[in-house]
């Protein structure tokens, strides 16, 4: 009896021991992992947000500048892109692609001052700047957070854990370079003053 | 070995330098203040002013209305800048994320210059970016443009302050309206009763000179001379998503 208790009594221990090493430690790559999912919330919102604002844009601007075909095909296509965009990869190209669009749609917009002090127009481009900021941000705080989780799942002993359980290590959403940069609009030469 | 020790320190101070650098960038809040006026550009009894109506609000609602001047972004985009600055000084509630911050840039050389205003989550409502654009564009760019900084800082914290001031349905003391727009019709009317007069002088007793004389200070500028020191320690923590808008002057 004395003889079988020994093994049994190293073998609980160990058990004891492996479940106090683990289980925080898998409490903390869910949490982790739920940070992640939570603030990819915050990015598809601000992604949404800009997509739900380019066609009012783009009725703005046809009114002005009708004849600017290629830059509002470029737009529209850029927009229908991330429409169809699924993972954090391709969802960034499209978003890139859409930044492109637009900054080139501001070259053109030098050229009709009428469209430039529009209300309506300058109200839509606050509202894509100020989600270009936003978008800016929330991407910021994912890549923090994946960071954080990518460590949790890199590091012994989570490592095994994250295999056991089948943790994988998460996308960052890079911009191209260049794209941080928010596209902006010199308001100040033709204001409505 | 030599070498590769010099190379070390070298290495070392560079990254010093940087990191010194990215801190300069981003300037320190005082505490007991709303108002941190680092490029020495806004008149002392309007600094007054803002700090009292920003310490009430603060007390009444819990939101904070910042303002903030300082020389130069560095190159930094203006509402990013804004938004983390917004984080790291924590403006606005912990909870309601309700901070305002409304900061301008004077040394980037004229027409260079950035003013933005930045909201937390919680003023994203009442302050939406097109609005904040458009008072940027009446409020802040006619005064700005002309060198009349302390119109252009009181009527841009005024709209601000009335728009949070609703949010929250709090009724206490406003700032006085110094919006361009109100100015111009009073303006109009000084001038019509001007020349009435000057008609009036003319055709009554057919000559003389105009006797209207000179007209007092704006309709609505600031009284000046309140005092107020309130047991204001320190910023909220609030946060913010990056919500505002920002033009160059």
């Amino acid at each position: 009896m004395k003889k079988l208790l020994g093994p049994i009594g190293i073998i609980v221990i160990i058990l004891v021991v492996i479940a106090l090493l683990f289980i925080p430690k898998y409490n903390s790559l869910v949490t982790a992992e739920e940070n992640v999912d939570s603030k990819w919330a915050q990015v598809e919102n601000q992604l949404q947000r800009r997509y739900d604002l380019i066609p009012n844009l783009v009725e703005s601007v046809k009114g002005y500048a009708s004849h600017e075909q290629e830059v509002i095909a470029n737009i529209t296509q850029a927009r229908a892109q991330m429409g169809s965009a699924r993972t954090p990869e391709e969802q960034a190209v499209a978003n890139d692609a859409l930044t492109g669009a637009l900054s080139r749609l501001l070259v053109v917009v030098e050229n009709y001052p009428n469209l430039k002090s529009d209300a309506n127009f300058r109200q839509l481009m606050d509202e894509l700047a100020g989600t270009e900021n936003r978008l800016a941000v929330a991407r910021e705080d994912y890549n923090n957070e994946v960071q954080q989780f990518n460590k949790h799942v890199k590091r012994f002993p989570g490592n095994l854990m994250a295999g056991m359980f089948g943790f994988e290590q998460k996308e960052y959403f890079k911009a191209a370079a260049g794209a941080d940069k928010a596209p902006s609009i010199d308001f100040s030469q033709s204001g409505t003053h | 070995m030599k070498r590769c020790i010099v190379q070390m320190i070298i290495v070392c101070s560079v990254l010093l330098f940087f990191s010194n650098l990215a801190k300069a960038t981003m300037p320190s809040p005082m505490k007991n203040t709303y108002i941190h006026d680092f490029a020495n550009v806004i008149s002392a009894n309007v600094k007054e002013e803002i700090n009292h109506y920003s310490e009430q609000l603060d007390q009444g609602t819990g939101a904070e209305i910042m303002v903030v001047t300082i020389d130069s972004l560095h190159g930094q985009e203006p509402k990013m800048y804004a938004t983390k600055l917004i984080r790291s000084w924590g403006i606005g509630d912990k909870e309601k994320n309700n901070g305002v911050l409304i900061l301008a840039t004077f040394g980037q050389g004229e027409g260079n210059n950035d003013v933005v205003i930045a909201v937390g989550q919680g003023l994203e409502g009442a302050l939406p970016d097109g609005k904040l654009g458009r008072i940027l564009d009446n409020a802040f760019y006619p005064s700005a443009s002309t060198g009349n900084l302390d119109q252009a800082f009181q009527a841009t914290y005024s709209e601000v302050f009335r728009a949070v001031a609703q949010e929250y349905n709090w009724n206490g003391d406003m700032p006085a309206q110094t919006n361009e727009e109100e100015d111009m019709p009073t303006w109009l009317i000084i001038l019509i009763i001007i020349i009435v007069l000057i008609f009036y002088t003319f055709f009554s007793k057919g000559g003389g000179g105009p006797r209207a004389g000179g007209y007092g200070g704006y309709p609505g500028s600031f009284g000046g001379g309140r005092s107020s020191r309130g047991g204001f320690g320190g910023f909220g923590g609030g946060s913010s998503a990056g919500g505002g808008a920002s033009r160059k002057f």
